[in-house]
């Protein structure tokens, strides 16, 4: 779980830092996100800010990564998932630090140095390249991933219906939506503006067209991915390592297809515009708030295309901007509480005790309250019987929520794994399988139940 | 052909787009019968809205530069100019040019220089 966990650390910091160290590299004419002259690119101070940051920011990920490794002595795991939340904010902040301080540095050494742009602070258009019928793909790219998530929704619809059937229909049904929204996000692209550096019409159509081809093949191959994940979801849906293995290939071959694309178009954009910025080029710094977040009031579009790269960011002069940038920021600063939480589940103990009508079991509340009179069967297992989690918790010592159990259906659960026995009680409409944090005491209460 | 729109200018973007394909229409850089975008097209390029494109597209279409057809498409005219005189709107605009050109000391063999230069640029 742990190394897990590790490995996705890992993937938020890795791809991150290379992608913040190519920014050292001219694309387009832009380096640590300002637009500088052909001249002086390799002017020794522009070189010197450049290695500075490169020095931070190696210094910031080391830092990450010691921090990361410093974490897998925690015993508990809720306490390892908190500290795991508030590692990842800091991997979202902390690199961005170095960029912001060389952004301002460079910018600030371009305004002393360089005479504006002649096309400063202007938006560029191309107008012949706009007037071109734009390519796309065939949908039926698209069909056959939609077709694999289709398959495991179909299957639970028309297959005899269990205890998890509406579990698994929202699981599969998820994986469809996002099949689908991958499809419909690949249309946006012909929706942006076009790669527009200097009056040279070829570039920019070479420029466009690099990123509206590697746009099209990454999110191809998301849709694909997405839909053989959701298809070896439902194949394995009763081999727990299996969906982990699945979902381990899943992320990494997500992550893989972004730094191939990404550094795929950064690459084309560099020796396309390594001669760039001689004559008339655009310039759009003012809009660049750090070189990173896009200002312009006098643009109506909510997303455009990141600087470099293929990726898009968002508008912060546009309400939406503010307000998607708004809610991820509080999902992110929120998620160190869904660490809290999970630390009151596992250090809150189980309770079950028995009154002479009534069955009660307390967690962090009242799990259940089971009459006598409904209990049909009561058994008491001295080891659990292989599991796969539906919806709900399975820390390390703790399990509770709905599970699929071998040999009895779908249950309700609660119990701590590494401490057995267990009671075992089926009411006519349900299962369930309790733990206690004294053993001594559900011994005493299974005796009470199977007495006659 | 590029089209630059300053958002910072006192100039409205609508007359910004005119101004700009009339100077592209007259340099040769937009041929007679070429295809301008779509009303759409250009407000996506540009981030503006489409009402800003529309309204440009209709002063060059009643100004006889471009033809625009029911899906919001253009084409630049085959005669974008049949009268050879100008207009009293332009020759307005001229005298105004004229009169600042003479304040600012600007010579007659001067300005006519000036003139005959950037008439030879936007000779089509």
């Amino acid at each position: 779980m742990k190394y897990f966990i590790l490995f996705i650390l890992y993937l938020c910091i890795v791809p991150v830092y290379f992608v913040l160290r190519n920014e050292t590299k001219p694309k387009k004419n832009i380096v640590l996100g300002v637009t500088l002259p052909y001249d002086a690119r390799q002017d020794a101070t522009v070189q010197a800010i450049c290695a500075t940051f490169r020095r931070r920011l190696n210094l910031v990920t080391l830092g990450l990564v010691l921090l990361s490794l410093a974490l897998l002595p925690i015993a508990y795991d809720s306490v390892f998932m908190t500290c795991s939340f508030v590692w990842i904010i800091f991997a979202v902040v902390l690199p961005y630090i170095p960029y912001i301080q060389g952004n301002k540095r460079l910018r600030a050494y371009k305004n002393a140095t360089c005479p504006p742009a002649a096309a400063a602070g202007e938006t560029l258009i191309e107008l012949k390249l706009a007037a071109l019928p734009k390519r796309q793909l065939h949908a039926l790219w698209f069909l056959p991933p939609l077709i694999m998530a289709l398959i495991p929704i179909l299957h639970t619809l028309f297959m005899p219906h269990d205890e998890a059937f509406l579990w698994m229909l929202l699981a599969y049904g998820m994986d469809f939506l996002i099949t689908l929204l991958f499809a419909a996000l690949y249309r946006l692209i012909n929706r942006q503006r076009a790669d527009v550096v200097d009056e040279n019409s070829a570039l920019t159509a070479a420029l466009t067209r690099v990123r509206r081809y590697q746009w099209g093949r990454a999110w191809v191959a998301f849709s694909w991915l997405n839909g053989l994940f959701s298809l070896g979801l439902w194949l394995l849906i009763d081999v727990p390592t299996g969906i982990l293995l699945l979902t381990l290939v899943y992320t990494a071959a997500l992550i893989a297809v972004c730094i191939r694309t990404e550094f795929a178009a950064r690459r084309a954009q560099e020796s396309l515009t390594a001669e760039t910025g001689q004559t008339l080029f655009a310039d759009e710094d003012r809009y660049w708030l750090w070189g990173m977040f896009y200002c312009n009031p006098h643009d109506k579009h909510l997303t455009v295309n990141n600087r470099v790269g293929i990726g898009m960011t968002l508008n912060f002069a546009h309400w939406g901007g503010k307000l998607i940038f708004g809610i991820s920021a509080l999902l992110l600063l929120a998620m160190p509480l869904l660490g809290v939480w999970m630390m009151r589940l596992e250090f809150t103990p189980i309770a079950i005790t028995l009154d002479e009508d009534t069955l009660t079991v307390v967690h962090t509340g009242v799990v259940c309250e089971l009459e006598r009179a409904q209990i049909e069967s009561v058994a008491l297992l001295e080891a659990l019987p292989p599991l796969t989690k539906l919806a709900g918790t399975n820390l390390d010592s703790l399990y509770e929520g709905k599970f699929r159990v071998e040999g009895y259906g779908v249950c309700q659960i609660c119990l701590n794994p590494q401490a057995p026995p267990y009671l075992l009680i089926q009411t006519a409409t349900e299962t369930w399988i309790f733990g206690a944090e004294h053993t001594g005491d559900l011994r005493a209460i299974y005796a009470a139940l199977a007495a006659p | 052909m590029l089209l630059q729109l300053d958002f910072s200018s006192d100039l409205p973007i609508y007359l910004q787009i005119r101004n700009q394909i009339i100077l592209g229409i007259a340099g040769g850089r937009l041929a007679p019968g070429e295809r301008l975008p779509t009303i759409r097209t250009l407000a996506d390029e540009a981030g503006v809205n489409m009402m800003t494109v529309s309204k440009a597209y209709q002063l060059l279409k009643h100004e006889g530069y471009i033809t625009t057809d029911r899906r919001g498409g253009a084409t630049v005219c085959k005669m974008p100019n049949t009268r050879r005189e100008l207009s009293a709107a332009m020759r307005e605009s001229l005298a105004l040019i004229v009169s600042e050109a003479k304040l600012n000391g600007v010579s007659c063999a001067e300005f006519i220089a000036i003139c005959r230069e950037l008439y030879g640029e936007a000779e089509v």
